[in-house]
């Protein structure tokens, strides 16, 4: 008998327009989000976590791991904003590290995907956008933070944009925050119909709109 | 910000706040802050310290009820958001303590509630508690610890103290961290010390001894755990493969309309000697949210015929567990009066051809593709019965208002249903058993040939997908049509020695079934929940071997209930298995070895019948990850005949 575990994937934007209080929002928001997690048994039990970020490149700094022997990873602010190669990684990530059912073994829960980015692409993304909103691989949860991250460009990589009108530590705060009651709320609704989306999703605070 | 900029700020602000506030006194308490700070380097553990105070203050002017229209109370009030601001943009650490200070601040409040003119009433506290809250945190709306806490005050004020409790059981955690690890005669250290010696102190004279014993319990795993892992301060306890048992907690279900019970178990007898065991348990998951239980189960017996029934509502939709009730009582009602006088025909031969079925999955012979046309009309009965629950709910205040003002849909009652009906051939002298199943969604029925150690799943294992994704009652379209239900009804037709049937709540614990469902009937054998009559006696050296080693496979197991944490032991058969150097195959072939290996601890519970003993086992046996409702039914032949 093999772990059903939830995966949950990080993908932020370490880009230079991230540099200063916003990449250091990030690094605190990581904090309370393990904390967060930490004290509620099911996602203890349950919940992988990884982290990709992307500049100029993509990379997973933490490849699927435990919630309980996850280590903060070292987050820097520096270059360009590759979302391309970070979606193309993220899909690669998905198939390698997450079981599907199979006559053998159960499979994990449908992986959740939260991306988080505050610029625009500068690499090509639109093939992998789609091959991601085609594939129903995960549950990709994508938030816009600040004005400068284009909200049409999210909407084709999934139905679920979350954005902020800018780029402050109260709204990145806010969404980390947000991200752990969803990681809860999937947790806990163990069965859902096969072509549902996520629909337990809560709602999110006051410096974050849905974008419909 | 500079820890003078910090403090020059906050006496400032003291002064302005209480006219009689005395500088010198400022003067002292700064000494005694630099002298703090020089030990101990750090801005937030200052900001801390400081914060607590002034909470406590403020907390005094909130909770005396004569302030309640003076301007010290609001400007306490105005003060305590401006502050609870404050704290919000500063690290979590410090929330947390401020948290503890208010929830230490109301114990000792509760202590002296009796004996001054001064009484605190359990509104004004938690009244105080939620505008704190409210302010502390955006999420505190959909906190589903908040909403236990006001529900059950409204519908129990005699509660007051449980409630404290519960909330003050994460505290007592951080409490005796500090006690534990701050440095000695800090004054993060005495504050702690102090603290734990009022809440013993208050648990002693108020609480019911449960309680107590629950809060010690808490205690001693905290210290257990503490004494091999020195804590670095204000981090969260991390360690690899950390088990979080002390997590789990044990709620009253939220009061509200067509509650589940917590439990249920049950029996019936069969003709021919066989008999139906059921039982099923609120899930771990439920327990601690304070939910209900949404599987559901039916057993009956009619004319020559077993029928089993169980269903698990939608763990996503709030009341599942009604469509999953409905289903089942409409289809076991509905098989009893069809069964009664149902008789296969007498046949001189029985074999596969019996069972043939054409290329849309109608069995050739007539009386069994009847038997089929009955399962899939209960199944077609089960869903008008969904439907009609949820007609007569539409409309009512109580459900919309229950989800968040919209109105009930069909969806909201979704169901599994897993069907099995169950009869005995005579032929050749011998007992054969024939069982059909019917299935929409997951779950499991398997069965264990008598003579060998072989499970027939009834039914197909769909690969590809997700765990959790499954189909519900509600959600096949076209609903139920027959050819749909063809494929998902299966037969089995041989000596039985026992089918199981259960909800995916114990099937996912057993995955996969082909070797999961010997280990499951094996733990059932062992834990002498199914009865094996006579046992085939061991060699001195075998119980000499089992004796010495009965420790590797009866374990005392924890499980929590409503009186507290429980424990009883449990034992397992893989491990067992190993012990005995057996394969489970082996062990199955010849139960009746396997019924010598029960620890004597489970062989004298004998005022426990066997479904009570399958409730309990269905409590207590943990696998990391497993914390659904579950469901188990087993039909199995009571006297051996062979």
């Amino acid at each position: 008998m093999s772990l059903r575990r939830l995966p949950v994937y990080l993908l932020l934007d370490c880009s230079s327009s991230m540099t200063g209080q916003p990449i250091e929002q990030v690094r605190q928001g990581l904090r309370a989000l393990l904390d967060d997690l930490s004290t509620e048994p099911m996602a203890v039990e349950t919940v992988y976590l990884s982290v990709i970020t992307f500049n100029s490149t993509a990379q997973q700094v933490i490849p699927l791991t435990e919630l309980m022997q996850f280590k903060e990873p070292q987050i820097q602010a520096s270059g360009a904003t590759a979302l391309g190669a970070a979606l193309l990684l993220l899909t690669d990530c998905l198939e390698k590290e997450v079981r599907k059912n199979t006559i053998n073994q159960k499979g994990d829960w449908k992986p959740l995907v939260f991306l988080m980015t505050d610029g625009m692409p500068t690499d090509a993304w639109e093939v992998a956008a789609d091959a991601l909103k085609q594939q129903k691989i995960a549950n990709l949860i994508a938030f816009a933070a600040g004005p400068g991250a284009e909200v049409n460009n999210l909407k084709r990589i999934t139905d679920i944009v979350l954005k902020s009108d800018e780029l402050s530590p109260g709204a990145l705060k806010a969404f980390f925050q947000w991200m752990s009651q969803s990681i809860l709320r999937t947790g806990k609704s163990v069965q859902i119909m096969a072509t549902e989306s996520p629909v337990n999703l809560p709602p999110p605070p006051p410096q974050i709109q849905i974008v419909p | 910000m500079t820890v003078d900029e910090i403090m020059a700020g906050l006496i400032w602000k003291l002064e302005l706040d209480y006219p009689g506030f005395d500088p010198q006194q400022a003067f002292q308490y700064e000494q005694a802050v630099q002298a703090y700070l020089h030990e101990h380097h750090g801005v937030d553990n200052l900001v801390a310290v400081i914060a607590s105070v002034l909470t406590t203050t403020e907390l005094q002017v909130l909770f005396n009820p004569h302030n309640q229209q003076s301007k010290t109370y609001t400007e306490a009030f105005s003060h305590w958001i401006t502050l609870l601001d404050f704290i919000k943009r500063e690290k979590t650490t410090i929330t947390n303590l401020i948290n503890q200070q208010a929830t230490t601040f109301i114990l000792k409040n509760c202590m002296t509630a009796n004996d001054s003119a001064n009484l605190v009433s359990p509104e004004l506290i938690l009244s105080q508690l939620r505008k704190k809250l409210y302010w502390w945190h955006e999420y505190v709306e959909h906190s589903k610890d908040w909403q236990y806490l006001e529900i059950c005050l409204n519908n129990h004020p005699d509660k007051l103290n449980q409630l404290i409790a519960e909330m003050s059981k994460p505290i007592i955690a951080s409490e005796l961290k500090l006690l534990l690890t701050a440095p000695m005669d800090s004054p993060q250290r005495i504050r702690a010390k102090q603290y734990w010696e009022n809440l013993l102190q208050y648990i002693k004279t108020r609480y019911n001894p449960q309680i107590f014993e629950r809060i010690i319990h808490e205690a001693t795993t905290f210290i257990a755990k503490q004494s091999n892992h020195q804590l670095p301060n204000h981090t969260m306890i991390r360690e690899p493969n950390y088990y979080p048992q002390s997590l789990w907690r044990w709620r009253p279900i939220l009061p509200g309309e067509e509650n589940h019970p917590e439990w249920a178990c049950q029996s019936e007898t069969l003709p021919h000697g066989f008999k139906i065991i059921a039982a099923r348990v609120r899930g771990k998951k439920h327990k601690h949210e304070g939910t209900n239980c949404d599987d559901w189960f039916e057993i009956a017996r009619s004319g020559e015929w077993g029928i089993i029934a169980v269903a698990d509502g939608a763990g996503s939709k709030m009341f599942s567990r009604i469509g999953a009730r409905e289903a089942c009582q409409a289809a076991s009602r509905y098989l009893v009066a069809q069964l009664q006088e149902h008789h296969l025909t007498n046949r001189d031969t029985w074999s596969t051809e019996t069972f043939a079925r054409n290329e849309i999955y109608q069995f050739k012979e007539p009386d069994i593709e009847l038997t089929q046309n009955f399962l899939h009309e209960a199944m077609r009965i089960a869903y008008e019965a969904v439907e009609k629950a949820y007609y007569d709910r539409d409309n009512s205040k109580y459900y919309y208002k229950a989800l968040g003002n919209r109105d009930l849909t069909l969806n909201d009652f979704s169901t599994t249903l897993l069907l099995a009906i169950h009869t005995v051939i005579t032929y050749k002298a011998t007992h054969y058993s024939l069982v059909l199943s019917c299935q929409i969604g997951d779950g499991i029925a398997a069965a264990i040939y008598k003579n060998k150690a072989v499970t027939s799943v009834l039914g197909e294992i769909e690969p590809n997908g997700f765990s959790g994704e499954t189909q519900f009652l509600t959600s096949t379209k076209p609903p139920l049509a027959t050819n749909y239900l063809c494929t998902k009804t299966f037969p089995f037709f041989s000596p039985l020695r026992a089918l199981m049937v259960m909800t995916d709540g114990v099937a996912d614990d057993h995955f996969p079934p082909i070797t999961g469902m010997l280990r499951l009937f094996g733990d059932m054998i062992l834990n002498g929940i199914i009865p094996i009559t006579d046992s085939v006696g061991l060699s001195q050296e075998e119980q000499d071997l089992i004796k010495a080693k009965q420790s590797d496979y009866v374990k005392v197991q924890e499980y929590l209930t409503e009186q507290g944490t429980r424990v009883t032991c449990m034992s397992s058969v893989a491990e067992y298995a190993q012990i005995v150097n057996q394969t489970l195959e082996e062990l199955i072939t010849i139960p009746t070895r396997l019924a010598a290996g029960i620890p004597a601890e489970i062989a004298t519970q004998l005022d426990l019948t066997p479904e009570n003993r399958l409730q309990l086992w269905l409590e207590t046996y943990h696998v990391r990850g497993s914390f659904d409702d579950r469901t188990l039914v087993i039909l199995f032949e009571e006297q051996q005949t062979t």
